[in-house]
């Protein structure tokens, strides 16, 4: 069974709007990323997850607890970035901090510490007038610092500049390597692809497509492009039997899907012909989730 | 379902509302019973004696009555603005802006929060109630020294001094002033009195005081005796001290209530056994005289031309004294000036000792209301400070209940301090107009009802639906924010 299992998952606000027949399934010890625009679910499907939304059908499992029903139980083993943050109290993000860290009962001070002055956070600062950053960070180093198994973030990298992003991801990998599940929600493509094993993606509160990354990440089918200066050149080219995508006969253009055993020999068979010019398509994440909108459409 | 982080939380967030709160309340209720005027309420009693508003008034002359408008009105809305912004504070405010998720993402039920949080109003509002009670209780004690022990009055103060006692002694034993003249001198002044008509005025106190102290006795001893009757009624039970005035008899038969009586009046047991044959027998022979008519003089004096006579009696004193009535009416020692007297008696046909004794009664009397006035019921000041402490408890579960059934925090203000407030409102146009009857239904005021309070009526079903309606919106209150959807 999964570490964290979200099964048949519906909440219908009516016009359309809710999640529906959600399932996803998240392993121990994996990054799993949540990606679709605004108002696509993502933070729904993640209250239901913390047990604040109760769902009209399906269940959340994490840990094999339900969620919905024992959701006390279940935090026990998860700490949370809200989407939207508001401290509670009036205090120092100090205070905070060592509040949490003793309701939740797990992480250590020390550890906030740490934590702190890797993102460079003045936790000397009242929460109430910290700005959006700096919010971000004291909320980064609350769920980090608490030590849980799991994490579930709803879009834990608002606000924070490209350095802290990246201080932000290299954390993620560190607790990965730990052992620690981590479910985000994200927008942004790159870091998504950058750190997630896995990524569901949600639109108008369906799941349309979940992608293992390192079929984008290792995918050993990669696809090439090529011009040849002759049309007998582009004709031979065609008749030597390689994977053939796309082909732009007017302007001698091929692109070819070749496997990167295969890349040897499409070497050796180029060097008969006269090309303009050869160049490897990159496929990124971004590029896939395009793809895979237009064809939603 | 206790927490205890969330418990201090809740006080750390909300501790300094309730205490500018209860200063205030505590201490307007302090200036209330401070700048009471005895004498004031007095009079205005007196002069509406026998009208149609004598009832209003009779609960309204006490120093408790006159604090209807700090229970009614300042209290109430005191406790509506810490209830409002407390609860909204502690619930829907912490959903609205997300705060919440913080607590609820660690190992704390939601039970256990709103249960908390709950307890947290609760016991804030009962705590606040309390401290301002007690801090009326003790101005009242330190300025009048009337709940516990008696009043102590003017003269009281001056014999003290005369006597070179302490007040607190003196205000017990009464009959120490009648042993000494000075101090009754001194005494009759601070009361605006003559020693004639002091003396009549202690009298009368130190015999009712007696007949007081002996009828709880005799009725703690009843209590006894009828514990198991279901037959009898408390009120059945129960010897007030006007009922033992008329049958002094109870007292010979129980032996702590003579030594009650005895101990007031300064008494040996024996001395006061025979003071009591002595009341008994005057009593007789004063019925035996009214039914015989035996009367020296032309005019009598009775209940219905009394009020009539004084005011000739004043008018023709201040006549031939060249003073105003109203002078008099506030030093009737005048009236028992020689010239005035003469004066008097052409008038009204009365005779010298008719005047005299009227003039006496009528001192004597205006001293007792003042007495009567500065009485502190403990009794009706417990009911009164519970019944105020419901009503906000009650109002308290309203802006609650608001305040976890929204997620919005305009939402749950607007019903959870809109209602509390109209009630309000509604209370305040009742006390302004006074024939508004049919808003009553309106507003849970009317189930504190503070003159039934005063009045000692039937007041325990209207307390227990305050109480009810607390007990039914906070268990609802904790049954839905467990049940609901939470936007956080």
């Amino acid at each position: 069974m999964a570490y964290i299992n979200i099964d048949h998952l519906t909440k219908d606000y009516g016009k359309g709007r809710g999640i529906f027949d959600v399932s996803l399934e998240i392993n121990k010890g994996e990054i799993y990323g949540f990606v679709g625009i605004n108002g696509a679910g993502k933070t729904t499907t993640i209250r239901h997850m913390m047990g604040f939304l109760k769902p009209d059908e399906g269940n959340v499992l994490i840990k094999g607890i339900d969620a919905t029903k024992n959701s006390a139980e279940v935090k026990r083993h998860v700490s949370y970035i809200p989407g939207e943050i508001n401290f509670p109290g009036n205090s120092t993000g100090e205070v905070f901090l060592k509040d949490q860290i003793y309701l939740s009962g797990r992480g250590s001070w020390e550890h906030a510490k740490e934590l702190s002055s890797l993102f460079q956070l003045d936790v000397t600062a009242n929460v109430h007038s910290m700005s959006k950053g700096m919010k971000q960070k004291t909320a980064i180093v609350s769920a980090f610092a608490s030590d849980a198994d799991i994490l579930i973030m709803d879009e834990p990298s608002t606000g924070l500049d490209p350095l802290m992003r990246d201080v932000f991801l290299d954390l993620l990998k560190q607790e990965k390597e730990k052992g620690k599940t981590i479910f985000m929600s994200s927008h942004i493509f790159q870091e998504v692809e950058e750190v997630c094993d896995r990524v569901a993606v949600i639109r108008q509160g369906k799941i349309i497509d979940i992608t293992d990354m390192k079929d984008i990440r290792y995918n050993k089918n990669k696809t090439y492009r090529m011009e040849f200066k002759s049309r007998e050149d582009f004709e031979r080219f065609l008749s030597l039997g390689y994977q053939i995508g796309q082909v732009k006969a007017e302007d001698l253009q091929v692109f070819a899907q070749i496997h990167d055993e295969d890349i040897n020999r499409l070497i050796q068979d180029l060097k008969s012909f006269d090309l303009v010019y050869f160049k490897e398509i990159k496929v990124s994440f971004e590029n896939y989730i395009t793809e895979i909108f237009k064809g939603e459409d | 379902m206790f927490s205890k982080p969330i418990f201090k939380q809740s006080v750390q967030a909300n501790w300094r509302l309730w205490v500018i709160i209860t200063i205030v309340a505590s201490t307007i209720l302090s200036g209330f019973i401070i700048s009471y005027d005895a004498t004031g309420y007095a009079s205005i009693a007196a002069a509406a004696e026998g009208t149609a508003f004598s009832n209003i008034l009779s609960s309204m002359t006490s120093l408790l009555g006159s604090l209807e408008n700090f229970y009614k009105l300042i209290a109430v809305i005191l406790g509506i603005v810490y209830v409002v912004f407390t609860a909204n504070n502690l619930v829907v405010n912490e959903v609205d802006s997300g705060s919440m998720a913080y607590t609820l993402s660690t190992p704390i039920t939601r039970l256990s929060v709103i249960f908390t949080k709950s307890l947290y109003l609760i016991l804030s509002v009962i705590l606040m109630y309390i401290l301002i009670s007690l801090a009326g209780l003790g101005v009242s004690q330190l300025q009048y020294n009337n709940v516990t022990g008696y009043p102590i009055t003017d003269d009281v103060k001056a014999a003290t001094e005369s006597l070179n006692q302490d007040e607190r002694y003196i205000s017990e034993r009464l009959y120490l002033i009648q042993e000494d003249e000075d101090a009754m001198w001194e005494a009759a002044a601070a009361r605006d009195m003559d020693t004639d008509a002091y003396a009549i005025y202690i009298q009368d106190v130190i015999d009712e005081r007696s007949y007081e102290e002996a009828a709880e006795i005799i009725t703690d001893e009843r209590e006894d005796i009828y514990e198991d009757d279901d037959d009898m009624e408390d009120e059945d039970i129960e010897i007030t001290t006007e009922e033992l005035i008329e049958n002094p008899e109870m007292i010979l038969a129980s032996n702590d209530a003579l030594a009650a009586g005895a101990r007031v009046h300064g008494f040996s047991v024996n001395e006061y056994l025979q003071f009591i044959t002595d009341e008994i027998a005057a009593l007789e022979a004063e019925e035996k005289e009214e039914a015989e008519g035996n009367h020296e003089s032309a005019v009598i004096v009775t209940e219905d031309n009394a009020e009539l006579l004084l005011q000739t009696v004043v008018d023709s004193s201040a006549n031939v004294l060249n003073v105003n009535s109203d002078q008099v009416k506030d030093n009737m020692t005048l009236i028992k000036e020689p010239t005035a007297l003469s004066a008097s008696t052409e008038v009204t046909g009365l005779t010298e000792e008719q005047i005299i004794m009227m003039a006496n009664h009528a001192m004597v009397s205006s001293a007792r209301s003042v007495d009567e006035a500065l009485d502190f019921d403990t009794e009706a000041y417990f009911w009164l400070s519970f019944g105020l402490l419901l009503l906000i408890l009650a109002m308290s579960s309203i802006s609650f209940f608001a305040s976890t059934l929204f997620n919005r925090t305009g939402l749950a203000l607007a019903i959870g301090g809109g209602l509390p407030f109209a009630f309000f409102l509604i209370t305040m146009i009742q006390q302004l107009m006074d024939s508004t009857d049919s808003l009553e239904y309106f507003t849970i005021t009317s189930l504190f009802d503070t003159d039934t309070i005063l009045a000692s009526g039937e007041f325990g079903w209207r307390l227990v639906a305050l109480g009810g309606i607390a007990l039914v919106l906070y268990t609802a209150s904790n049954a839905i924010f467990i049940k609901k959807d939470l936007p956080l």
